[in-house]
């Protein structure tokens, strides 16, 4: 069996976000590129994968069973073994994690999608709520988070020109991001004057609407060091989840956030980290994770951009791990963390942690 | 090698063509409660809970484990949602294998409706 801190991240890619793809729901045209850009860059071919896993969902692509059109993207002859979640591919990236693990493959292999330009997102987000009790009142998920970002508003937590300079911070790192949706220099000044779209979140202070994919390599020890010169290797992986009930938690703190940082090591481990990438799709959640995860001042927060500068669903929390390997992959950073959340106001959230090793 | 993983209990709810008398958390609870009696555990030894429901737009309910966290006794704890078409049933159990065998987690709960 594969020692637990002995599996590392060895490539990452994702393509481009935008607002309207030329893909169709099944995700293959945003795959297939991919696919190959990241077996390119490790020198494996598709048979060289021992597991597949995904994360989509039925309801962006208004279809029962959608990913298994995503196989196609693939080549799944002869047969692989794969396997699917329901979620973003964060989730999809651990399970192939503890495949690794077993010992049952050598190499693994997650990847997201998602085509949230198919429907209205903040609706479609709105059937994730209690069906008896919330979702009959069609609470879309931008509500929700405004709702999430008054409570902390008017607990002093944060201001509305701190969350534009969330936005404004964001979008100047994303310029060094190909990938990234919205990028550019903004002042917060221009951003506060615009309309709010959900009070108190304005525009900038929601992640746009994207179609995108993302995808991620595993491999343990020795294999992955001849895949990848400076691999990214996980030293903690956890994930938890808080109460569906909105009115029955603080929605200005994150305990399952907080909890999963901490049994992943992020602050505790050796020297804590120094890069993160935050999966958070409105202003004020990063500022509120920041927090939660124990982050402290010389923590480099999203230099991707972040989920406000592209986040397809379903891909956005795989690609912020993939994003904070890629700073160890590249020596812009020594330990990294790739957080992903999923649910209404971050009921649920993932944490991978990982290092460079000489 | 791997740890081993075993069953330590079972549940099923009563089949029949309308459960009017539950709502989608109390026809996963039928179960659970059933198979965390069998197995003489209560839901707080549970350490990881993972659901298998495909496709989810039977219920109308998109990832309906966020729902469902607080009645499976997953608050605090890892919660996945396995979706593989009509494996789904028997990836449930693969999946939750898999947490078992690779040392990760003790006791979990496989759920699927």
């Amino acid at each position: 069996m594969v020692t637990v801190t002995d599996v590392a991240v060895v490539g990452f890619a994702q393509s481009p976000c935008a607002r309207h793809s030329d893909s169709t729901t099944s995700g293959v045209e945003m795959l297939v590129p991919i696919f190959g850009e990241v077996l390119a860059a490790t020198g494996l071919s598709k048979n060289d994968i021992g597991f597949w896993c995904s994360g989509s969902s039925d309801y962006l692509a208004g279809r029962a069973f959608s990913f298994v059109q995503a196989v196609d993207a693939i080549g799944a002859f002869p047969p692989v073994m794969e396997s699917h979640v329901e979620m973003d591919a964060a989730w999809a990236l651990y399970e192939a994690w503890l495949k690794v693990l077993t010992g049952e493959a050598e190499t693994a292999l997650a990847y997201g999608f998602g085509k949230s330009s198919a429907g209205v997102l903040r609706r479609v987000l709105a059937l994730q709520l209690d069906p008896y009790l919330l979702a009959p009142l069609w609470p879309d998920s931008v509500s929700i988070a405004a709702l999430q970002a008054r409570v902390g508003l008017d607990a002093g937590l944060w201001t509305e020109k701190e969350i534009a300079e969330v936005a404004v911070r964001s979008r100047a790192a994303a310029r060094d991001n190909p990938g990234a949706q919205l990028a550019g220099e903004y002042s917060s000044a221009d951003l506060l004057a615009a309309p709010y779209v959900a009070d108190p979140l304005r525009a900038h202070d929601c992640a746009p609407v994207s179609d995108g994919a993302a995808v991620a390599i595993l491999a343990a020890g020795d294999r992955a060091r001849e895949l990848c010169p400076r691999p990214a290797w996980i030293t903690g992986f956890e994930h938890r989840v808080d109460s569906a009930v909105l009115g029955a938690r603080d929605l200005t703190a994150a305990p399952s956030a907080t909890a999963a940082a901490r049994a992943a090591g992020a602050v505790t481990g050796t020297g804590g980290v120094d890069t993160a990438e935050l999966h958070a799709p409105f202003t004020h959640q990063e500022l509120l994770l920041q927090r939660a995860l124990g982050l402290g001042e010389g923590v480099r927060v999203n230099p991707s951009g972040g989920a406000l500068c592209g986040n397809p669903m379903f891909a956005a929390g795989l690609a912020r791990i993939g994003l904070a390997a890629k700073e160890i992959i590249s020596g812009r950073a020594d330990r990294a963390l790739g957080h992903a959340t999923s649910g209404p106001a971050l009921q649920q959230n993932l944490v991978c942690v990982m290092e460079a090793r000489s | 090698m791997k740890q081993q993983a075993a069953v330590l209990g079972v549940g099923q709810t009563r089949h029949r063509s309308r459960r009017a008398d539950v709502s989608i958390a109390g026809l996963c609870r039928e179960a659970v409660d059933r198979a965390l009696d069998d197995a003489g555990l209560t839901l707080a030894d549970i350490d990881a809970v993972v659901v298998g429901k495909a496709p989810d737009l039977f219920e109308g309910v998109m990832m309906p484990e966020l729902y469902l966290a607080d009645a499976l006794g997953a608050i605090g704890k890892p919660l996945l949602r396995v979706h593989t078409a009509g494996s789904v049933g028997g990836a449930t159990g693969i999946v939750a294998t898999s947490l078992v065998e690779a040392g990760r987690h003790h006791r979990v709960l496989a759920v699927a409706f």
